[in-house]
């Protein structure tokens, strides 16, 4: 789910897409409510900085560096969350 | 409104220790208790809550419990949910919480505390890992954190003894203030209005206050602190490497297998000689008696066959909580996180299936922090074909049996190929089921990896006496009851001694209870290759699937021969000569003995792991527990025959 009126432009682009050690600023979160609950209180709130640190083995799920921490996401719930780089 | 201390409630107040998963709950809880604790299950849930006196708090009584790790009041997973009901309902609702925060990601942390406050708790926060923090040139500023919440803050290092006495001057204070704990129903109201704007702006103001509160450690260094080191760290970058990563990860499965098969073997056969010895003692220095057989061979030899297979639970339990507080396990569940995902399951269903191979009830325990339910449907659906424990000592004793003595390495093989095909089988179901079954809910995989470290030995240790010590005290009394009911079975109703000569035991044994159920279901087990002594054997095994090896024990009279020392010993001598009592064929032949493993290998024969996966599968109430009792037991049983038969046919003896 998309937001029509938020283009993927090199700026504005969805979590999984940044390169490694990128970072970027949340500007939205998607999805279907309790996904997107999980993804807010987990602190991927807006204006708050994310970077992609790795890949695991398999290529999925991938890390992420935020609010002090290390997560693993998943690249389907990576896709909801719409960064600013 | 409930007071703060209910009539029904123990006397000394209890102090519930809440954060997010890693933040230090529990080595705080170790430090509080002295590591003194029991563990105790909750009203209407089958999770177990460890729970001790606060001895090494000075100058305050109280009661100390350690709860799973939530990231909010509103869960997301079942196990969450059973953290957050015990805040609200019940006889043991804590009286004071202990708020956990990990100083390095405050703002994350603090949410729940946030919410804990904003419903009215009495919260005493302590904030952990400020070490990390310092490393990194910034430090918390506590009295400004605690005037901003309005609460007392402790910044501490729980592995240390420290500030253990303003805390419980604290805690009085707060428990003296008689204040009253949140209902239920604000609560409900509370949790209607969390809406995702009040979540962003909750951490608007989190990430204010963090600003106020961490603060350079040394003034010439800036608001950032050192530089920071951006990307993941060498261990990272070795254990979550494409290829390092997966052989690391294999490498640590088989290291943990080898380890419960190998360095528990000599312990196993420690235990067993043991009490094999035992039994002699007590038989050579008691009169002879059917008093005496009771007791050595029925309660002594029940209570060896409990202990034999503890090494393995008990090495088991310690590889996985070292590699849990070591930060790996999480790591392990992201890696196979994808291909788990391709067979109906999920990375956090990892954890449960590796705990299934020491017991399937806490690992179906485990499976609640599955979100998704179709997942953890089939996590808990497919569990029981990891082979516990309990299976363990039936495949030594079998793949010892059939395998000869200079060939060892043909049985550590042969055992992983056991292992590895629980697991393929499960992977066949849940594929084949996750294609047919569709899930409502999105499945979606999220962890936090906490930070690698060295797990502290003596914790790990301590977790792992009281994880097989409850395995103890819950299956103990089972097997032993069967055990010595087997026993009866098998000697009673009394024969007069034989006057023509005949063996004694033999004549007690073949006339008793026992025998005359083993005749009756004898049409069943002879396909197998069982006569009606191994007959009784087996369903003994569906009270404890341990309980086989006993049995065998107990009805071919192994007891009886000197010459060999332990049990395990003298029963391959029985073994090895056992015939059929009609036609004088060979009872335990390579076919019978393969029927058998595999019969163990699929067949869900463990009553009370049904009873969990009943309770576990919550709404769906008996049907899939019924359904993977009578699947998993009826396709062992044919797949067993037609094992027996086919090679019988083939020309395997
Ligand atoms: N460096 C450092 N390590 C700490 C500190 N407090 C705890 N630890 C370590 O952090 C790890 C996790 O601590 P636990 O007490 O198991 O965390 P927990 O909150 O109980 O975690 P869960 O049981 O997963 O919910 C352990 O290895 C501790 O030794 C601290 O102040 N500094």
């Amino acid at each position: 789910m998309i937001a029509p009126n938020l283009k993927i432009t090199a700026e504005n682009l969805t979590l999984e897409r940044l390169r490694p050690g990128q970072q970027g600023v949340v500007v939205s979160v998607e999805g279907e409510p309790a996904q997107r609950r999980r993804l807010l209180e987990a602190g991927f709130v807006q204006g708050s900085p994310v970077r992609f640190v790795m890949a695991t083995p398999f290529g999925d799920p991938l890390v992420f560096s935020l609010r002090g921490t290390q997560i693993a996401l998943r690249q389907s719930d990576a896709r909801h969350v719409r960064v600013r780089v | 409104m409930a007071a703060a201390t209910p009539e029904n409630s123990p006397a000394l107040p209890l102090v519930a220790l809440i954060g997010s998963a890693n933040c230090g709950k529990t080595t705080l809880f170790n430090t509080l208790t002295g590591s003194h604790y029991n563990t105790v299950n909750y009203p209407g849930a089958t999770v177990e809550y460890a729970v001790g006196d606060a001895r090494r708090l000075p100058g305050f009584s109280c009661r100390v419990m350690d709860t799973p790790g939530i990231t909010s009041l509103v869960p997301s997973s079942p196990d969450e949910k059973v953290t957050v009901d015990a805040l609200f309902q019940g006889d043991r609702r804590p009286d004071i919480l202990v708020a956990v925060a990990d100083a390095n990601q405050l703002s994350r942390h603090l949410y729940l505390t946030r919410q804990l406050l904003d419903l009215g708790f009495p919260v005493v926060l302590v904030v952990t890992m400020e070490d990390l923090l310092l490393a990194k040139g910034l430090r918390v500023d506590e009295r400004n954190l605690s005037e901003l919440l309005d609460c007392p803050v402790f910044v501490l290092d729980p592995r240390k003894q420290e500030r253990l006495s303003q805390m419980a001057e604290a805690l009085r204070a707060l428990g003296e203030k008689s204040q009253t704990r949140p209902a239920r129903a604000q609560y409900e109201a509370f949790a209607a209005e969390l809406t995702e704007e009040r979540i962003s702006e909750t951490f608007h103001a989190l990430d204010a206050l963090e600003h106020l509160a961490v603060k350079p450690r040394f003034e010439k260094a800036g608001r950032e602190g050192l530089p920071q080191r951006h990307g993941p760290s060498t261990a990272d970058r070795i254990l979550l490497h494409p290829v390092l990563g997966l052989l690391i990860f294999l490498g640590a499965m088989c290291a943990i297998f080898t380890a419960i098969f190998w360095m528990a073997a000599p312990l196993m056969d420690g235990i067993d000689a043991l009490f094999g010895a035992l039994v002699t003692v007590a038989k050579s220095v008691l009169p002879a008696s059917w008093a005496t057989d009771l007791f050595a061979d029925g309660l002594v030899g029940g209570v060896g066959a409990v202990l034999v297979f503890l090494p393995q639970i008990a090495i088991l339990f310690f590889a996985m909580g070292y590699l849990e507080d070591s930060g790996y396990l999480a790591r392990g569940a992201a890696l196979v996180d994808r291909p788990l995902s391709r067979i109906g399951l999920n990375g956090k269903s990892f954890v449960p299936l590796l705990s299934g191979y020491a017991c399937a009830i806490p690992a179906m325990l485990a499976a609640r922090t599955i979100p998704n339910r179709l997942e953890r449907m089939l996590t808990l659906f497919i569990i029981p074909l990891m082979s516990c424990s309990a299976r363990l000592p039936v495949y030594a004793l079998l793949l010892a049996f059939l395998i000869p003595k200079d060939k060892p390495w043909l049985g550590g093989l042969a055992m992983t190929g056991l292992y590895l095909s629980g697991f393929l089988i499960g992977a066949v179901i849940s594929t084949i089921a996750s294609r047919y079954l569709k899930g409502k809910e999105t499945s979606g995989f999220m962890l936090e990896l906490p930070a690698l470290r060295a797990p502290m030995l003596r914790v790990v240790l301590v977790s792992t006496w009281h994880k097989t010590w409850q395995y103890i005290r819950k299956a103990g009394p089972t097997i032993l009851v069967i055990a010595l009911s087997l026993w009866v079975l098998t000697h009673t109703p009394v024969q007069p001694a034989p006057s023509d000569g005949s063996d004694r035991e033999y004549v007690a044994v073949s006339n008793s209870y026992a025998a005359r159920i083993g005749h009756f279901i004898e049409p069943v087990t002879a396909p197998m290759g069982l006569d009606w002594r191994g007959g009784v054997a087996l369903i003994s095994g569906f009270a404890a699937r341990e309980v086989f090896v006993g049995s065998l024990a107990l009805v071919y009279r192994v007891q009886e021969l000197n010459d060999e020392a332990g049990m395990t010993g003298k029963l391959f001598a029985r073994m090895s000569e056992l015939r059929f009592e009609g036609d004088g064929r060979r009872i335990f032949t390579v076919s019978t003995c393969l029927g058998i493993l595999l019969f163990y290998l699929i067949a869900l024969q463990c009553f009370p792991t049904v009873a969990v996966a009943r309770n576990e599968m919550g709404s769906w109430r008996w049907r899939p527990a019924l359904i993977q009792l009578g699947l998993f037991t009826g396709v062992a049983y044919l797949l067993a025959v037609a094992l027996v038969q086919g090679l019988r046919a083939l020309g395997v003896p």
